[in-house]
């Protein structure tokens, strides 16, 4: 009994159940391109329309999908697909392949590259960036700080919420007072030397809530709540 | 969130203040950390800890006056990816006694060779192939007309003569030949000059290897400009070697621009003939908080990584050197100066052989003798030319104040330096036996320290010279991290000072502890009368109290203005 899944384009074709029933369904091959757009689109999961219940249950665990080839199907030859696979071959060939053929290929699943496009945290795109892990380290030498900040300033392009219209958040932040004298002298007031730094940091780190653990946003808070904006209204 | 971020990011900006060029907004509280920071960039290529082959923070010598990029946050700092290798480097040259902001810098253009050849162009042997449908080989260039070092004198003298001091010599692409750089530098010393930024023809390393062609920046050790000259020659310079890497094509139409055709066929693609190194870039921090980069020719005109790295940081000066036709401001390379002009706002300047200008005749026009062009933010564009008869060009140049600005809502700073041009002079060699006086005797001694050791000993002596004006109370503390075995190298990873370098920090502990005790501690003046008292001293002490004299010396002018 093959699976229905591919309710997403394609021309319909007929095909029979082993009860005798008739069911219409997508041409398989018609649904690569669309997996494969939607994939490379960065879709998020509640979006995918192809897999449902438990099957789209089983695929979120890490499990792979069994798709039926409407070509192969008379001769029982399912396929396991995932999205690596489907990646890995041209589109218009999905329905063809033998099950020989796909056991060869990568082995990421649809779940492992979701999850690295939808949830790209800002713990791991530091990581990715700088090659090393975020760390209590980071707060002690200003420069990395910096380059900290910029990256999330660059991939985010929050920089860009200051300029109006429309001004997204309120420039200089008024609960700060004079921003610029504090900011200015925030490395050299208070303690010593390189101390004061870490200290000035720290005081203003849990503000920005990245790192600390307990803070309004884990490091693995979803990237995309970033890039949209959606924290900067939120925090 | 955003907030956050931002106020994150500009005290971090903030506190990268002083970390490049040594600034009058930073007190003396961070002056251990910025050492150290230095010290870090002068071993790594970058400011930050991070692993050298993805991010690079590099000091921020000027901010862009236009746009609202990422670019326009900071003041301070700038993040690269590592692409580009990059190396910075301290020379506390400067005049004595003078305030780095009011300072001038008379530089001697030597546009040579006078005359090229077109024989001076070869096609480099069995180079000539045929790839994807196009026939391309390499050619070389090497001149026939030798570097004249006796004209050098001649001309150095003409130029002492006019301005008394002559600060830096440069000459265009190609102009030096590798085997020729110790003479000419030996020259230079005993005229007293600083500096020698020279394009240079290098030499097969080995048999099938083809030759590099580089910008070489050498300064002479004595590192006081305007100083008597000197009794003898023969110090070791400090070195920098900024490669070319990016080929020269003569296409056809150049064949023709530059009336090449007898030696190099039309019909074929030429490139230049030269090793292509890994892509790393040069910044040379002089003591009139001057930030100097240099290229040479096609670099210029390459929008890639290397670019991206001078708009982001922002050097006061860029330097290309050309092997190309006329400098006029209607070609190639002043729109590519105009680039760096506009943003970040350095100023730039190219410099041409005259006899390359001479040979360039696009579309049968008459030949210019424009051979260099200078291009400022403020000041705009000028055209430089040699008038028939000179042998070189004196440009003076005038520092003044420049202001950081970001567009995240922090005040304006005025500590920038800005460079601007302020008179040229056609300058015709002295009469035959003018030049240096050959009972100057000619000593070679070895290098005391290379040019990264320097720059470390600069950094330290900024170090110091903060903690001396800013917060007496770590003065010890500033002397007690330099030596080799701090246990700080080994936590951020970079490597022990070597021997002659701590020789000079040691030099630096007597020096500063020379001072006659006082109730309190010592003050920038007490030092430098201090370190004016102590005569004789040679080798490794010398250097090291002429590097600390001239952080003294710029603290204090820094000092005095915010006084006043």
């Amino acid at each position: 009994m093959s699976d229905r899944l591919l309710g997403c384009g394609g021309r319909r074709v007929r095909q029979t159940r082993r009860d005798g029933g008739v069911i219409r369904q997508r041409a398989p091959e018609r649904c690569g391109p669309r997996l494969l757009r939607l994939a490379s689109a960065g879709a998020k999961s509640q979006s995918f329309p192809a897999v449902h219940g438990r099957r789209r249950a089983a695929l979120l665990r890490g499990g792979s999908v069994t798709v039926s080839s409407w070509r192969w199907r008379r001769r029982t030859a399912d396929l396991r697909l995932s999205v690596a696979e489907m990646s890995a071959v041209r589109h218009e060939k999905i329905g063809r392949r033998r099950v020989e053929d796909t056991r060869s290929m990568p082995t990421a699943s649809w779940p492992e590259l979701h999850r690295a496009q939808h949830t790209q945290t800002l713990a791991a795109t530091w990581q990715a960036m700088a090659g090393v892990p975020i760390g209590d380290g980071l707060l002690e030498w200003p420069p990395d700080v910096f380059a900290f900040t910029e990256v999330i300033l660059e991939r985010t392009q929050l920089y860009r919420l200051l300029f109006p219209p429309p001004r997204v958040v309120e420039w200089p932040p008024r609960r700060l007072g004079r921003w610029s004298e504090v900011v200015e002298e925030a490395p050299s007031n208070g303690a010593r030397g390189r101390r004061i730094r870490t200290a000035r940091l720290l005081a203003w780190w849990p503000r920005s809530g990245v790192l600390s653990e307990s803070g309004p946003i884990h490091p693995s808070v979803m990237w995309l709540r970033v890039e949209t904006g959606d924290c900067a209204r939120r925090f | 969130m955003c907030e956050a971020i931002l106020t994150l990011h500009a005290v971090a900006d903030e506190a990268c203040a002083g970390l490049g060029v040594a600034l009058d907004a930073v007190g003396g509280q961070g002056c251990i950390f910025r050492a150290r920071g230095r010290e870090v960039l002068a071993r790594t290529g970058s400011l930050a800890r991070l692993p050298g082959s993805f991010l690079r923070v590099l000091p921020k010598a000027r901010t862009t006056p236009n746009g609202t990029s990422l670019r326009s946050f900071s003041r301070y700092a700038c993040l690269q990816r590592a692409v580009v290798d990059v190396r910075w480097y301290k020379v506390p040259a400067r005049h004595a006694g003078a305030d780095p902001r009011t300072d001038h810098a008379n530089l001697l253009l030597l546009p040579w060779p006078l005359r090229v050849r077109e024989s001076d162009f070869r096609a480099a042997e069995g180079s000539v192939q045929d790839f994807a449908d196009e026939t391309f080989g390499l050619f070389e260039f090497a001149p026939t007309e030798r570097l004249d070092l006796d004209l050098v004198g001649r001309v150095l003298a003409a130029a002492r003569d006019e301005v008394e001091t002559i600060e830096a010599v440069l000459l265009p692409e190609s102009a030096v030949d590798e085997a020729d750089i110790d003479d000419l530098e030996t020259v230079l010393a005993a005229h007293g000059v600083i500096q020698l930024i020279a394009g240079v023809r290098g030499r097969s390393a080995e048999p099938g290897r083809l030759p590099r062609n580089w910008v070489h920046t050498g300064t002479n050790p004595t590192l006081v400009k305007g100083a008597p000259l000197p009794s003898s020659t023969g110090d070791q310079w400090l070195h920098i070697r900024q490669h070319k890497f990016h080929r020269w094509a003569l296409d056809e139409g150049q064949i023709y621009q530059y009336r090449l055709g007898s030696a190099l066929h039309p019909n074929v693609r030429w490139w230049e003939g030269i090793e292509v190194p890994r892509q790393e870039l040069q910044f040379l921090e002089l003591g009139e908080e001057i930030t100097l980069a240099s290229l040479v020719c096609e670099d210029l005109a390459q929008i890639d990584d290397v670019a991206e790295i001078l708009r982001s940081v922002g050097p006061t000066v860029v330097l290309a050197l050309l092997l190309d036709g006329p400098q006029l401001s209607a070609r190639w390379s002043a729109r590519y100066a105009s680039v760096l002009a506009d943003d970040p706002g350095s100023a730039v300047m190219t410099l041409t052989s005259y006899g390359m200008a001479q040979r360039s005749r696009p579309q049968g026009r008459d030949a210019s003798a424009v051979v260099a062009l200078w291009k400022d933010p403020s000041r705009g564009t000028r055209e430089i030319p040699l008038e028939a008869g000179a042998h070189a060009v004196l440009l003076t140049t005038c520092g003044g104040r420049g202001s950081r600005r970001t567009v995240d809502g922090r005040r304006p700073v005025g500590n920038v330096t800005d460079w601007f041009n302020v008179g040229v002079s056609q300058i015709r060699a002295a009469p035959a036996g003018s030049g240096p006086p050959p009972s100057i005797p000619h000593r070679p001694t070895p290098q005391l320290l290379d040019i990264d050791e320097v720059t470390i000993l600069t950094s330290f002596a900024q170090a110091l010279a903060e903690a001396v004006d800013s917060a007496p109370d770590r003065v010890e503390d500033v002397l007690a991290d330099a030596p080799a075995g701090a246990p700080w190298r080994a936590e951020l990873g970079i490597v022990e000072p070597s021997t002659a370098l701590g020789g000079a920090f040691a030099a630096i502990t007597r020096a500063t502890r020379e001072v006659p005790p006082t109730e309190s501690a010592p003050t920038l003046d007490a030092l430098i009368s201090a370190l004016d008292s102590a005569r004789d001293q040679e080798g490794i002490d010398r250097l090291a109290r002429t590097v600390l004299r001239s952080a003294l010396e710029q603290r204090r002018f820094r000092a005095r203005e915010i006084a006043s």
